[in-house]
């Protein structure tokens, strides 16, 4: 709820759309529920129970009020909302990117019992649970497991993305201020599950290219990927 | 069809207008109760178990059935549901709490979800529906009352089996969903998930024999005159639960038949090293999942039809808006499974259908929704503990539901999936949507239960207490939900603003857990002490409410004849309509004494069809049930000569359970029956019955079967070359050949029956004996043909489902090849005529159905690799 990057803001706003519709549909429902509880016990309903005519047939609603309250209520009601939220949601669909385009940095991870691998392909850069990225750059992760099911999520740039032993999934993100962030595994992975935690960091470019620099020197020193 | 009684309109003497005082023990003021005719004493020690402990175990009576499956659900919610959710909140109250550490945390969320989605809620409602069904149709018995026993004990005997792994330190920790490759062999190597998958699979039989008998005793043991249109909310919704419970577990039960094999044989149907899948196990395990919330939800929904009315005092207002809303979330469930993967990567048109499905699904539970507030609306509530717990429900589930349609938005899934969000959700549909619907059926017909009114003062108090705790307790989730708190960790970091949210919700469950307490307390002092109940304490309109409390064994001496929707509120007179169905009513309660007879009726027009027999008590449906457990047991402990013996134990059992009963009646006495009354009495076993029985054992079946060819071609698609590089492909002319004389078998059946009629018994047993040699010679030709294949079944995934479905084949021929030896058996002594011969037809109608299994079968077997 805190967004960092475009795709989570994006998020943010359905979630707004969402709860506010929600906290209407709620509201009315519980207005009218007391009203239905109230009304009974202070005038009682002089058509009274009749004999039910319906017996033998399919009846449809007999009465005005109900009517209004089973077709409005139960009808129509959730079909403007639902056509609210799917349109909502589509375009929220259609907004959040599937592939970075060319200027993207792409980076493979790799999630393991109970740490992150993370590999720069161009630099050849490999870090363990820690994952830097540029800002305003849209960052092209490839995941993909080396055991069981993990699942990458990072709640301040956008929502997760499953990493499955059988084939690479592709999640792309984008922060869009300086800062570290805290992600982790989201899917059940076994015992250390809850520990399994990655850090990003997101640099300005000028930053991020001496990162770069200072990381690959590292390697070619063999010192490996990180500290 | 005539229904006198009250005058129009305001009849100020309808048992609606009068205050209800059930403290008092009101004795069924102004609403009829059934006859008891002059036998009432005689039927109901026909109808009641033996003496002894050989009686407890044999005693196949609906009311001790549904009572033992309530009475264990509610043992493993109190275990399950209620010690696990309080440690987990102890350790999760405070940050970095250390009171619990990762692999006890992970055992008891493993143990929370499986327990309660298996053992406790599905059960429970199952206990309800075999307990009161046949009270409210107003029939005698289910239908099959062994079959309800046997799915007792398979129930019992399974979760017993599961829980048995605390005493091995050997506790399932992958969680409830068990998702592969973390529950495989190479990740998961002890026994602990041989317990899961094994224990509660065969809890998962039970749960399909239960529903086998619930959807055939809607259909045909109802009162003469309950149409469908007629029929009481409850069983509509049980009716559409039973057949979703067949469609969802099924498919379950193969995945964790697939499962257990890559664990015990080394298969690889989820190994992607091998072909495998690992995603082929989350699409089983959903396609069973997310029907499952349904499976437990519509039950809950039918206990609130039936309350809302009688509290509201007032007619159910659209009614038949609620039946088609019960049928359309049946269906639609099915279409959703894939929204619990948002997160696995599926083409983004595939997101936007499961979404768009996801979202619909809830138009119809608006429908429901709505019409029980306009029953309200309309009508003069009247608080009572049931009707309190149904409020809450209303309050509740709108919420669990709203929020339904949240995570239903894939964008915001992508944040809400796996996070405290989905568990506030997943909680209020499930606790406020189902959990209260269950205790407000335990208050509402405690009554027909043991005869008692529950405590109005501890109820208050149990859903106050119930209702403050639940919402003190998930509510806060929806937020650190939101927050980002992940689901399935055992603490977490201080200084995320995460450790208030969830000292509530600790304290929440512990007010939950009051509650419970009130509840427990409630019913054993109720039991003891309860004030006795008349028979129609709340002044309610269904049938189970015009028989003493608690009813006779038998139920209703006379069975009552229904002519409208709400019986006890509009007819004054419950034996009254056509004379001839009074006069068979009438006898009924005279006639027979000496063994159980029941009334059918035609599946839609409600009009009497037969008398039939309903089985008796017996204990081969326990020794059944030990059968299956030691194939599952051997499987376990990998002794897998026991799993043989299991085997020849169950099939010994269920030879023996359908043994056909000496028939007490000659031909003559029955053709005078039925001239007299018009329909004809069966005392050895019903036609009609036993066509439903086999229609749906092989409804069973072919599910089975479907979800084994879905496992193929899922493997086919995700395996570009297949068969894989140095396996031979099929020889096609051995599946042709196999087909040929799985037809010869099934043809001879098919004579069998023909020269039956005829009165010919030579050429039966002649064709019968045919139609075993023919199955038994289609089963030599497939295991020839496995015996000499270059693969076996664990190199690749492509041998694993091969011989896999070959082996079902196998299995399904097996089994006709023992029913038309069985057949042969009891032709001899002359048991079967031109007008009995009940097995034969079942023998046809079986054989009939393995042959179409069998070219399906063998079609993918044979030219899969061909065709696709």
């Amino acid at each position: 709820m805190d967004p960092a990057g475009p795709v989570a803001r994006d998020i943010v706003d359905l979630t707004i759309v969402l709860t506010v519709l929600g906290a209407g549909v709620f509201v009315l429902f519980v207005v009218l529920g007391v009203v239905a509880l109230r009304r009974g016990a202070a005038e009682p309903d002089d058509a009274g129970p009749r004999r039910d005519e319906a017996s033998g047939y399919l009846s449809t609603l007999r009465g005005t009020a109900a009517r209004r309250l089973v077709i409005g209520g139960g009808v129509l009601l959730p079909t403007v909302i639902i056509a609210v939220v799917f349109g909502w949601t589509l375009e929220t669909m259609n907004d959040l990117p599937a592939e970075g385009g060319a200027d993207a940095l792409v980076v493979e991870i790799t999630g393991h019992q109970w740490w992150w691998d993370v590999r720069y392909p161009e630099s050849g850069i490999v870090l363990t649970d820690e994952l830097h990225i540029e800002v305003d750059r849209p960052i092209e992760l490839h995941l993909t497991s080396a055991d069981v099911i993990h699942s990458f999520w990072v709640p301040a740039l956008g929502g997760k993305m499953d990493a499955f032993p059988d084939f690479v999934n592709t999640l792309v993100l984008e922060a869009s201020e300086v800062g570290v962030l805290r992600g982790r595994c989201a899917e059940f992975c076994g015992l250390h599950h809850a520990s399994m935690d990655i850090t990003v960091v997101a640099h300005e470019p000028e930053d991020f290219d001496a990162w770069l620099v200072a990381q690959s020197e590292a390697s070619v020193a063999g010192t490996g990927g990180r500290g | 069809m005539s229904t006198s009684g009250h005058s129009d309109g305001q009849g100020s003497d309808g048992p609606w207008e009068q205050p209800l005082e059930p403290e008092r023990g009101t004795v069924g003021i102004d609403t009829p109760m059934v006859d008891e005719g002059p036998f009432a004493e005689e039927l109901d020690q026909e109808w009641s178990k033996p003496p002894g402990l050989y009686g407890h175990l044999a005693t196949v009576q609906n009311g001790a059935v549904g009572m033992r499956l309530i009475l264990t659900g509610l043992f493993f919610l109190l275990l399950g549901g209620s010690v696990d959710s309080i440690v987990m909140r102890l350790q999760l109250a405070r940050p970095e709490m250390d009171l619990v550490g990762p692999q006890l945390y992970n055992e008891m969320f493993t143990n929370h979800g499986s327990v309660t989605m298996f053992l406790v809620i599905l059960p429970i409602f199952e206990g309800f529906a075999i307990l009161l069904l046949p009270m409210l149709l107003g029939t005698r018995e289910m239908a099959f009352p062994r079959l309800g026993a046997f799915a007792y004990y398979t129930f019992l005997f399974g979760g017993l089996m599961y829980y048995s792994s605390t005493l091995f330190s050997a506790v399932p920790d992958a969680g409830w969903f068990g998702y592969t490759p973390l529950s495989g062999p190479e990740y998961s190597p002890d026994l602990a998930l041989d317990f899961w998958v094994l224990g509660l699979g065969v809890a998962e039989v039970g749960a399909i024999a239960a529903a086998l008998e619930i959807s055939v005793s809607i259909f045909k043991n109802r009162a003469p005159g309950m149409t469908f249109t007629r029929l009481p909310l409850f069983a509509w919704a049980m009716l559409v639960t039973s057949f979703m419970i067949l469609f969802a577990f099924t498919p379950l039960i193969v995945g964790s038949l697939l499962l257990e094999l890559d664990r015990g044989f080394g298969t690889a149907f989820f190994d992607p090293g091998a072909g495998g899948s690992s995603l082929l196990w989350q699409h089983l395990f959903w396609i069973f999942g997310h029907p499952e919330v349904y499976i437990q939800f519509l039950p809950a929904t039918g206990i609130v039809s039936m309350i809302v009315p009688v509290f509201a005092r007032r007619r159910t207002e659209g009614y038949p808006w609620i039946v088609a809303a019960t049928v359309a979330i049946g269906f639609l469930s099915f279409g959703l499974w894939a929204h619990h993967m948002f997160t696995v990567g599926l083409a983004p048109v595939v997101l936007g259908f499961f979404a768009a499905a996801s979202m619909v699904i809830a138009i119809p539970a608006g429908v429901q929704i709505f019409a029980w507030l306009a029953t309200i609306w309309l009508g003069r509530p009247v608080w009572r503990t049931p009707f309190l717990f149904v409020v809450g429900f209303m309050a509740m589930f709108v919420l669990g539901g709203i929020t339904g349609v949240m995570v239903a938005s894939v964008p915001f899934d992508g944040q809400a999936h796996d996070s405290y969000f989905v568990v506030a959700h997943l909680h209020y549909v499930l606790i406020g949507g189902v959990v209260f619907p269950m205790f407000a059926g335990v208050y509402f017909w405690f009554p027909k239960f043991v005869g008692k009114m529950m405590d109005e003062r501890l109820g208050r108090l149990h859903f106050w207490l119930l209702f403050v705790g639940a919402n003190m307790t998930f509510f806060p989730m929806h937020i650190v939900g939101l927050m980002g708190m992940p689901r399935r960790i055992h603490t977490y970091p201080e200084g995320l603003g995460w450790g208030t949210y969830n000292l509530i919700s600790t304290i929440g469950v512990f007010v939950m857990f009051g509650g419970i307490v009130a509840f427990g307390l409630n019913l054993w002092r109720s039991w003891r002490h309860g004030v006795p109940a008349g028979s129609n304490p709340w002044k309610a309109d269904t049938l189970e409410w015009s028989t003493p409390s608690p009813p006779l064994q038998h139920g209703f001496s006379v069975p009552p004849i229904v002519t409208s929707r709400h019986p006890l509120w509009d007819q004054e007179e419950l034996h009254r309509g056509d004379p001839q169905v009074e006069a068979l009513g009438r006898a009924m309660g005279e006639w027979p004494l000496r063994w159980r007879a029941n009334l059918t009726v035609g599946v839609t027009s409600a009009r009497p069809e037969e008398v039939v027999r309903i089985a008796g008590p017996s204990i081969w449906p326990l020794v059944a049930a030990i059968g299956t457990v030691t194939i599952f047991a051997a499987e376990l402990l990998k002794l897998r000569v026991g799993a043989l013996a299991g085997a020849a134990v169950l099939v010994a059992a269920v030879i023996r359970w359908n043994w056909p009963e000496s028939i007490e009646m000659d031909i003559a006495s029955e053709e005078a029956f039925e001239r007299r009354h018009g329909i004809p009495v069966r005392p050895g076993g019903s036609p009609v019955i036993s066509r439903w029985a086999i229609g749906l054992a092989v409804l069973f079946l072919s599910i089975f079967l479907g979800a084994l060819l879905l496992s193929y071609f899922y493997l086919r698609i995700e395996n570009t070359v297949w068969p894989p590089p140095g396996f031979s492909d099929p020889a096609i002319g051995t599946g042709a050949l196999a087909f040929i004389v799985i037809v010869v078998a099934a043809v001879s059946a098919r004579r069998a029956l023909a020269a039956v009629q005829a009165g010919d018994l030579t050429g039966m047993r002649i064709a019968a004996a045919l139609a075993a040699l023919a199955g038994l010679a289609a089963m030599v030709v497939v295991i020839e043909d496995l015996w000499t294949l270059d693969f076996g079944a664990t190199e690749h995934a492509y041998g694993s489902i091969f011989f896999t479905l070959a082996s079902f084949l196998l299995v399904i021929a097996a089994a006709g090849a023992i029913m038309a030896t069985m057949v042969l058996w009891w032709s001899r002594g002359g048991r079967f005529s031109a007008r009995h011969h009940n097995p034969v037809v079942v023998l046809w109608r079986y054989w009939i159905s393995v042959a179409v299994m069998w070219a399906a079968g063998l079609f993918t077997l044979y030219l899969g690799p061909t065709v696709t």
